[in-house]
């Protein structure tokens, strides 16, 4: 009966200990770890990543790319965050890795629909946007793909260097 | 037979603007994602305007269409311009 009793008291503790720390856990995170925050995500993103490198890393070429599953996004995220040396919660690492998939890698997601702006478009005729347009749609795979946006930009910062104008990265906008 | 261009003439006219306006704000403000890869709707309300007829709103909405892959088309530029106006330029 005694015996009973206390391994009653010893359950009950438990479940007290166990809804502490999910309130602690819940105080230190506002979003559920299932429901990824990729607003929360971007603004961490752009504090803590983008002070040493830029954005344009994701658009590597995915050949070159050590990301090329969710979860090596994850795993790229959680590795990168630790070079930071702050201390990242797992919801936050969660969150970037989130943003990140939406704004560029789209693991699981399907295309975005969205078209890209032709880097240095202001800088061509129309002839020559329509060449490129061409250019890409006719590439086999993602490979010949990069390869054709890789010398496109190349020609491009040169012209624009040789008129003696910048070009905006990554978007390669004309900078007034 | 004169009379006839005039009155043919007078017609187009008056379907100019209409065409013009023909285009789907909905569906516009949906392709406008795109746009604001780059900028914001700030550009729209600008301290000095420099659109300020919506055939010099529709040049503008073309000319940076063509800067796409792929392009915006006709009907895309028509709704884009629809949307622009029904939230930003107002013009009649």
């Amino acid at each position: 009966m005694r015996k009973k009793s206390t391994g009653r008291s010893l359950h009950s503790q438990r479940a007290g200990l166990a809804a502490a720390t999910a309130l602690l856990a819940g105080l230190s995170a506002p979003a559920p770890a299932l429901a990824q925050d990729a607003a929360r995500g971007k603004a961490l993103y752009e504090t803590h990543c983008l002070t040493c490198h830029y954005e344009r890393i994701h658009k590597r070429d995915p050949s070159r790319s050590l990301v090329r599953t969710l979860p090596q996004l994850r795993v790229e995220v959680a590795r990168r965050a630790e070079l930071t040396k702050r201390r990242f919660s797992v919801e936050d690492l969660e969150d970037i890795a989130e943003y990140l998939n939406q704004s560029h890698y789209r693991f699981g997601l399907g295309p975005t629909g969205a078209r890209e702006l032709i880097y240095g478009g202001e800088l061509m005729s129309a002839a020559e946007r329509e060449a490129y347009r061409r250019d890409l749609a006719g590439a086999p795979d993602a490979a010949a793909e990069g390869q054709v946006r890789r010398q496109h930009r190349e020609r491009l910062r040169q012209r624009a260097h040789q008129r003696g104008v910048e070009l905006s990265e990554p978007a390669g906008t004309l900078r007034k | 037979m004169r009379p006839a261009v005039v009155a043919l003439a007078g017609v187009l006219l008056a379907a100019g603007p209409h065409v013009q306006a023909a285009g789907d704000a909905a569906k516009g403000e949906k392709l406008h994602a795109s746009c604001l890869q780059c900028h914001g709707t700030e550009v729209y309300v600008p301290p000095k305007r420099k659109v300020k007829t919506l055939a010099a709103l529709r040049k503008e909405t073309a000319r940076w269409g063509d800067h796409y892959n792929p392009a915006f088309s006709k009907a895309e530029i028509d709704d884009l311009v629809a949307y622009l106006n029904r939230d930003f330029y107002k013009f009649p």
